[in-house]
Parts: structure tokens; sequence; C-alpha cells
């Protein structure tokens, strides 16, 4: 139980490191004739505190500006531009540039989530020669822009650093929760791999050749001197929302009041805090169920019966029932929409 | 608001504000104040309205215009005018003397001036506006809407080109020759942006918009459609016929030297390219995911310069 109660925190808490993520899209629209004011408004914010460095900035107020960057782009340039550019001022950059293989990229980026990564965490599994990793936001969203505005930041990422680093994005799948948006063509063009949209999750896949493949320009003995320093920043406190989310994915047979009690909270609490992070017990709940279940049929191709074992159902059709209000179709029709695709 | 044509007319600026402050110092030294009770403030608001409404049409000229003839017509026109009503606000407050009775008298002097230098700059614009559309013709065929231009290339946006692309489908069954688009891409336009920064890479994206502008026929409309993606819309052409111009567009486009601005760096690119001719049975969406997937496959078999 010590885990839930570790340093955690929350959406309105300041977050280090978020400051060059904001000040980057700021200057970023800047440049594309939206006045900072403009983006500013609502956020409690000032753009000269960006340039002082005085600004701390929690996430949702970063969620607040990625709304009014959607209110005023009308090209939705603005997440992929920003998405290229994640790693500027992050100590984590020399490490990227001198590891050896994505593999080791993304074991730093899990370990050492420096400057706002934390904002996101993957889920890794592995099937028949490709590796999927589904992506969650740690603090969660607070609206559909904001998570389609986020899924667009850290997809642009992933393709910007698979380009830098093995230079071909063909190989790379991505699926997204949402419907095809209009403005597709800045998927194309930033994303330049296989997009799929309304598959209920978040997720990108990479083939094991390329995901361990030697990256020619890595250096071992620079990399050992970037992770050290890399080991003297602070490691950001994980996401209370995220440590949640883990606890009802490793115990999902516990209630409301048990988990309440794990995080030494009382129901009441837990529940206005799980409000302040725009969600309820039951979404998260949901989702978790939803990602697994989507998963295991979409990509695993598994039958109804081993599902319904896997998620504790001893009964087909209450289980199918649970499916629906998971995704919103039956177990039936969502392999239909699959193999449509 | 952006108010950097403003520096460029200080002299004009210098010009009004004499012009201004000799009329009062004239006016309220010969005057004599009419005294309270005789001043019609109805009079007041009106003449003194339409006196700041010109000072504020001569305010957003300056403000949206380089230095040039018409600029200095419409200036000119406007501070006549504004001459007059001054003369005309400060009449209601103060009175003259008969010696200097003919400064109320010239006060409508000079408006009808200023109109008719007003006249001769609106059609003095009229013919700069004519040379404006003519440059402008590929950026925007049949209509104008700032919002739907992209602000980094100044070229139109993607979707005034999925609207056009639209029409253009609609209209296919009218037309001889379906429609033919092309999509450019800049190899290695990432390398570039790490290597030099952004504000070179836009830069380059605007100075490659110009390029493309430039070497399009009058029909052909230009948008950037996303990062370092153009598309250029072929109306009226075959394929064969776009291939041809596809390929002159791609030589003018890689015999093209990008010099960064502190001229150290010279820079050519390569371009890949694709092209779609559209039929009665394609959709606007269907059209450019094809000619996006065969970029795809162009770039992959020049060796993955992406």
């Amino acid at each position: 139980m010590s885990a839930c109660l570790s340093n955690s925190s929350y959406i309105d808490s300041p977050y280090q490191g978020l400051q060059s993520w904001a000040a980057q899209l700021v200057d970023l629209a800047k440049h594309r004739g939206v006045h900072p004011d403009k983006l500013l408004k609502g956020t409690r914010l000032f753009y000269q505190d960006f340039a002082a460095g005085k600004a701390s900035i929690s996430v949702e107020q970063f969620y607040r500006l990625q709304e009014n960057c959607r209110q005023f782009d009308n090209q939705h340039q603005l997440s992929f531009l920003l998405g290229r550019k994640l790693l500027n001022h992050n100590p984590l950059y020399s490490a990227f540039s001198q590891a050896e293989s994505l593999r080791t990229l993304q074991k730093l980026l899990t370990r050492t989530p420096l400057h706002g990564f934390n904002l996101f965490n993957a889920e890794h599994k592995y099937h028949q020669g490709r590796h999927y990793f589904i992506i969650n936001l740690s603090f969660g969203a607070i609206n559909a822009a904001v998570e389609q505005f986020c899924c667009e930041l850290f997809a642009s990422f992933i393709a910007a650093t698979c380009k830098w680093r093995i230079g071909n994005n063909s190989d790379l799948c991505f699926s997204f929760p949402y419907a095809q948006p209009t403005h597709i063509e800045q998927y194309q063009t930033n994303l330049q791999a296989n997009c799929k949209f309304s598959q209920q999750l978040f997720m990108v896949s990479i083939s094991n050749e390329l995901y361990n493949k030697h990256l020619i320009d890595s250096c071992p003995s620079l990399l050992q001197q970037s992770l050290a320093t890399i080991q003297q920043h602070p490691l950001p406190a994980t996401p209370w929302l995220q440590l949640v989310r883990n606890h009802i994915s490793a115990q999902p047979q516990q209630n409301l009041e048990t988990v309440a009690q794990c995080f030494a909270m009382s129901p009441a609490t837990f529940k206005r805090k799980l409000k302040q992070h725009h969600t309820r017990f039951s979404a998260l709940q949901d989702s978790i169920n939803r990602q697994t279940a989507v998963f295991n049929i979409a990509t695993l191709a598994q039958s109804n019966e081993t599902l319904a074992g896997e998620l504790n159902f001893s009964d087909l059709t209450n289980f199918r029932r649970a499916f629906k209000r998971w995704t919103g179709t039956t177990p039936s029709q969502l392999r239909e929409l699959i193999n449509e695709h | 608001m952006n108010l950097s044509f403003l520096k460029l007319h200080r002299s004009l600026l210098l010009i009004l504000v004499v012009m201004l402050t000799s009329v009062l110092t004239l006016t309220l030294s010969y005057g004599h104040y009419k005294g309270h009770s005789q001043i019609d403030w109805f009079d007041v608001g009106g003449e003194g309205g339409i006196t700041a409404i010109t000072l504020l049409w001569i305010f957003f000229i300056l403000l949206s215009r380089p230095k040039g003839r018409v600029t200095n017509l419409l200036f000119s026109g406007l501070a006549f005018m504004n001459l007059s009503m001054t003369l005309d606000f400060i009449d209601e407050f103060v009175y003259y003397s008969d010696e200097q009775a003919w400064l109320s008298t010239i006060e409508s002097i000079p408006a009808p001036f200023g109109m008719i230098l007003m006249t001769m700059a609106l059609y003095h614009w009229h013919q700069e506006q004519m040379t404006i559309n003519q440059q402008l013709r590929n950026r925007e065929r049949f209509y104008r809407e700032h919002q739907l231009s992209d602000a980094i290339s100044g070229l139109a946006s993607a979707d005034y080109m999925k609207s056009q692309i639209n029409r253009e489908l609609n209209l296919l069954h009218h037309s001889l020759h379906g429609f033919s688009l092309l999509m450019l891409d800049i190899a290695q336009f990432d390398r570039f942006n790490r290597q030099f920064g952004d504000a070179e890479g836009n830069k380059l994206l605007q100075e490659f918009a110009q390029v493309i502008t430039l070497n399009v026929r009058e029909q052909d409309l230009v948008c950037r459609y996303a990062s370092d993606c153009f598309i250029v819309m072929l109306p009226n052409t075959e394929l064969a016929v776009a291939e041809q111009l596809s390929m002159s567009l791609v030589s003018a486009l890689e015999a093209f030297s990008f010099n960064s601005s502190d001229k150290a760096v010279t820079y050519k690119q390569k371009v890949h390219t694709s092209l779609v001719a559209a039929t009665h049975r394609d959709s606007t969406s269907g059209l450019l995911s094809q000619l996006h997937q065969k970029l795809l496959m162009n770039k992959s078999l020049h060796g993955n310069t992406a």
C-alpha cells in the first residue's frame, strides 16, 4: 500500500518542466500571427513570465493553453509542430541522440520521464513480431479537444524521433481513439506513418526488427555520460491519477471505498479528487477494461470466451453487455469493423 | 496590431502634426471665445466626430500601406479634408473680428481639393490593385478570404484547396479534360530545420512558395498543404501534360538555391513529387490520400531521403 501514498502530483499542482513546452507553444502560435494574450486568456499566465522564467505551470493550465490553441489555430498544426520540439531544453536530449536503439529510448522515457514526459505513460505489449504501446494521459484530459491535442502532440513526437534516429516512419502504425479529423493533412505530412482512426485507444506499434535495430551514430560512452547527468535531476512526482489507474488495473475487484482507503482518503474526498481530474471511478474502470478488450480482440484476435475469462466474467451474456457499455459496440461488430479496415 | 508600416511615414506624420498645430495656433490666437452659452453642443459633437474619424482614417491608411504615390495621394486628400473639418470644428468655439473674418471664409476651400485628390488616389489604387491581383492569381483563384491563407508562406491553406478540389469535382462533367493535382515535398526538411533553426526553415518555405508560384501557369492554384508539403492544382490538365509541368517545376525548384540570412550557407534542396488525375468517381479526401500514398512510395523509391 505504500506505493499509493508515495509522492504524487495532481492536475492542478505546479509541474516542473512544462514551462518550456508552454513557452514554445506560445511562440509557435505567435509566429503564425496569434497574439500571446489571446492564447493565454483564462490560463492565469502572462507572456512576460515565460521570458523571466518565472512561470510555474500546472497540467490543467497547460491543457487550457491547448484549448485556446485549438480555437485560434485554424490549420490545427500547433500540436504537431510542438511535438517535434518536445526534446528542446530537455536533459533527455543528449541521451536520445546517443542511444543505441529505439528500445533504449523507450526505456529511458519510461524510467526518467523528465520535464513534461510524465504527461504520458505507455503500456508495453508484444505480439507476433510487433511491439505495441498503449498510451494513456497520466493526468487524464479535461475534454475531447485536449485529448486529441495531446494524442497529436505525442504522436508527432514519436514520429519525429523515429525519423531522426532511424530515418523512416513507414513501419510505424498509429491508432487514434477518435474519428478521422478534417485536418488529416497534418497527420499525413507530419507523421508519415499508417494512421487508423476510431480505434477506441491511442496506440503505436513498431516491428521488433526496427525496435531493436542498432542505430549507427550511437556512442555508448557518451550515452553513459548523459545518463549520469540525467540521474542528477530529481524524478518528477508520479501523477496521482496514474497511480489510481495502476491500482485499479492491478486490483480490478476492489470497489471505490477500498481503493479510497488505499489512497488514505475518505470515499467523498476520493470522489472529489477524481472529479477534479475530470473523471469518475466507474469511467476509469471502464476505460481500463475497454483498452484490454479492444486490444485483445483487435490485435490478439482473441475469442469472446478467452477474453471473458481474462477479465473475470463467468457469464458470456454479462460480458457482452459490459463490452457494449465500454466500447459502444458488440464484440462481433468490432471484429467486422476491423476487418473492413 | 502590426505598427511596422507606421515607421515608414515619419515625414507624413510630421506634416500632419505641423498642419494641425499651425491651424490651432492661428485660429486660437486670432479668435475670441464665444462664451459657454453660445456653444451649440450638438454641432460640436457632430463636427468633432467627423474630424476625429478622418484622423482615424489617415492612421489606418498609413498603417496598412507602404510608401508610394497612392499613399501620398490618399494621405493628402484626407489631410485636406481634415483641415476643413478642423476649421469648422474650431468655429464652434470661437468667433473672429472683422479683420480676421477670412479665416471662416476659407474653411470650405481645402475640402473640395481633398476630395479631388482622394478621387485621383482611388483611381490609382484601382490600377495598383489590378497589378497585385495579377500577382496573386496563383494563390487565390476567384475568392479572397485572409483567414484561409497560410501565415508562413502566404499561400492558400489546405482548407481552401479542399474547397477548390470539391468545386472542380462538381464541375468535372462540364470540362473537356479532368484536373490534376501535384504534390511537392521538400526532402530532408526536418534535417534542415534541426541544422539551421525554425526561422530559416520558415524562410525556406516562403521562398519555395515563391518559386512554385513563379513557375506555374496562370490558371493553376498553389497551396501549402501542411508542414513542408505543397499542392498545385492544375485545372483542365490531363496527366501527360501534368507530368511535363511537374518535371519543369521540379527542375526549377532543384535549381533554386537558398541563401541563409547571414549569407553563410547556400542550400540546394531535392523535392519529391506525386501526381494524380481526378475522375468522376473520386472524392476530395480520396484524391488527397492517394496523392499522399504515392508521395510516400516515391520517397522510399528514392533511397529514403525523407
